[in-house]
């Protein structure tokens, strides 16, 4: 195996785990909820997208991923509404909030096993099997859609919260919620809306993932790494999460082709522990609230 | 809801009221009086009906023990573990391949599976210097690395295959091969744990997990050392789910890494959840609930972890103390007495 085409595959995949990464600490931040269903809210985009393509199949990819993204964040926000927000607003201990969004996740994977069925589907869309050349390797034609929709979004979340007013009031209130409501936020659509964002980010990152794998109920298991990505790039931080997924993606291809491909979903969380033990709140500045 | 459940008992160094010593003594009244029905329901049923029933009883102790090392961990000291089923698995394996590998009797095989899981519980618990949600996710993590661990170390696990031909238990000579007798034998282990775990929830110990659990700051602020004893209650847990799991591969006549998947941790929290958190009688209960429903639903295999992810979400929203604190509820409401009840 070449180097340069490992290095790449961890870059693609580590992207697919900051996006996930990205909407766990995003959660995390807005309504101190460590959301297990994360993981399961981004198989579910996949599988939209699929159903996307499968209902238009004249389509063009970009806009699979937006729809997808969009159809994703509405039943984020619905599912933050009537599972989450009423425990969040009552004061739960962290101990029911965790056991929660576990029981949401499983809802949610056996409930897209029932609506699309347990075998893995392939999406029916040219981008599956295309190729293309990078460095003389064929590396799988979705990478460069990856690429562009990590530096779409950094760029875009960026704006958003330094520029938007919408962006300003979801960072106040996850910060200080008190001052944020006398402001005139409305704190329960902010935490809604912040997890209907996460939810379409993880969309995005399972319409991508889709391509390189399967669609398929038990993806929503790859979100366990993206909660090591997040953990291990300060939780409730995007950057913070981005950066800990390409840690994470390049260091279990890399570590796993090193030493024992089997043993690749324990290097991410090895990796995790390694980090967190030498700097207890991850690498960004800043520990997580609670 | 928190404070209401169980009240924030003091250790023992400071003054108690006779109020307060009276509650506790219901307390411990009431767990004593769920153990007692409990177990004689657990020891007569499945030995009165046999067949089939003896089978779902031997199944059902063997979650209860693990169960209630999860809830003392989890319901009592707060100590979210998300990859319990690990240490089943550790005492499984160890349990199976000292008795298979070098012909260990019994009793030393079962102690060796206990201490095996107690100490991987504490090298887990080396990582609570990770602050409190980080070692939620590295509990996690530790499930994922021990279950591959049991699939990729094929010369020592048998990896995927599993390990067959599971030798009969033996003690002292006798051997004990019919389901009665593993049934017997699984009973006698969980009464005495569980009977071991009411006392020592009932005593100083005991308090100090669910100071612990309540409130970690104000455990600190009193004297515990809270670190020691979140230590030791994960060990403690994690000791009892490898005694649970020397018994697994004996019911099975078979033993896979896929008995201690993320499911499996998954399945003993939401025991432990709809049985009734923080209340001993509630993974004794929840274990037989999750472990006979499905039996109801064998066509419906497929919708079996649907359903129980319902069961989680319905009882934390209708049942918030789950079934055992429900029932205690209904039982106050016609027995009415003084002082602060469970």
């Amino acid at each position: 195996m070449n180097v340069t085409i490992l290095l790449l595959s961890g870059l693609a995949v580590g992207c697919i785990y900051g996006l996930v990464a990205a909407g766990f600490s995003m959660v995390y931040r807005a309504m101190g909820l460590v959301n297990f269903a994360q993981g399961d809210i981004m198989m579910v985009g996949a599988f939209i997208g699929y159903s996307i393509i499968v209902l238009g199949p004249g389509l063009p990819f970009w806009l699979v991923i937006i729809l997808a993204a969009l159809v994703t964040a509405a039943l984020g926000f619905l599912i933050e509404r009537f599972a989450f927000w009423p425990a969040v607003k009552r004061g739960a201990d962290q101990i029911y909030l965790v056991l929660l969004t576990l029981g949401v996740g499983i809802v949610l994977s056996n409930g897209a096993r029932i609506i699309w069925g347990a075998n893995p589907l392939v999406y029916p869309t040219p981008i599956t099997h295309e190729t293309i050349m990078l460095a003389n390797y064929p590396v799988p034609g979705v990478y460069p859609y990856i690429a562009a929709v990590m530096i779409l979004l950094v760029i875009g979340l960026q704006f958003f919260f330094t520029r938007s007013w919408m962006g300003l009031a979801l960072r106040a209130s996850a910060d200080d919620p008190q001052t944020a409501s006398i402001m005139g936020v409305n704190l329960g659509f902010a935490s809604a809306l912040s997890f209907a964002i996460a939810s379409g980010i993880g969309a995005v990152a399972g319409v991508l993932y889709a391509p390189i794998t399967f669609a398929s109920p038990d993806m929503g298991l790859i979100g366990i790494k993206a909660f090591a990505a997040a953990a291990l790039g300060t939780l409730g931080s995007i950057p913070g999460a981005l950066i800990g997924g390409l840690i994470v993606g390049v260091g279990e291809t890399i570590g796993g082709q090193l030493l024992a491909p089997e043993y690749q979903d324990s290097m991410a969380f090895l990796l995790m522990i390694a980090i967190l033990m030498v700097k207890p709140t991850g690498l960004m500045a800043g520990g997580p609230r609670t | 809801m928190n404070e209401l459940s169980v009240p924030l008992s003091k250790p023992d160094e400071l003054p108690q009221s006779s109020g307060q010593r009276r509650a506790a003594n219901w307390m411990a009244r009431g767990d004593w009086l769920a153990f007692v029905v409990l177990m004689a329901l657990l020891w007569i049923l499945p030995l009165a009906l046999g067949g089939f029933y003896l089978y779902l009883g031997a199944v059902i102790a063997i979650y209860a023990i693990a169960a209630l090392g999860l809830q003392v961990m989890v319901g009592l000291a707060g100590q979210l573990s998300l990859g319990h089923a690990a240490f089943l698995g550790i005492g499984a394996y160890t349990a199976t391949l000292l008795e298979k590998g070098i012909g260990l009797p019994f009793l030393a095989a079962l102690a060796a599976a206990g201490l095996a899981a107690a100490v991987a519980g504490l090298v887990m618990a080396q990582l609570i210097r990770l602050s409190g949600i980080y070692f939620k996710i590295a509990t996690f993590g530790f499930g994922i690395v021990v279950y591959q661990a049991m699939t990729n170390w094929s010369s020592l696990t048998g990896g995927h295959v599993g390990v067959r031909g599971i030798p009969p238990i033996e003690i002292f000579g006798v051997s004990f091969t019919t389901r009665v007798d593993l049934f017997i034998l699984e009973m006698i282990t969980l009464t005495v744990i569980y009977a071991l775990l009411v006392r020592l929830c009932h005593g100083r110990v005991g308090r100090a997990f669910r100071a612990i659990g309540q409130n970690e700051a104000a455990a600190r602020s009193v004297g515990i050392p809270v670190n020691r004893y979140r230590m030791g209650v994960i060990t403690l847990g994690s000791g009892i789910a490898g005694i649970a799991g020397a018994f697994l591969p004996h019911l099975m006549r078979f033993l896979s890494p896929e008995s201690f998947t993320w499911y499996d941790s998954l399945i003993m929290l939401i025991m432990i959840t709809v049985g009734g958190i923080k209340m001993l009688p509630g993974a004794v209960v929840g274990a037989a609930l999750l472990t006979i429903i499905p039996e109801y639903l064998r066509d419906f295999t497929q919708y079996k972890m649907l359903v129980f992810g319902v069961m989680l979400i319905a009882s934390m929203a209708l049942l918030p103390e789950g079934v055992v604190g429900a029932f205690d509820r209904l039982i106050k409401r016609f027995v009415p007495r003084r002082g602060q009840g469970s």
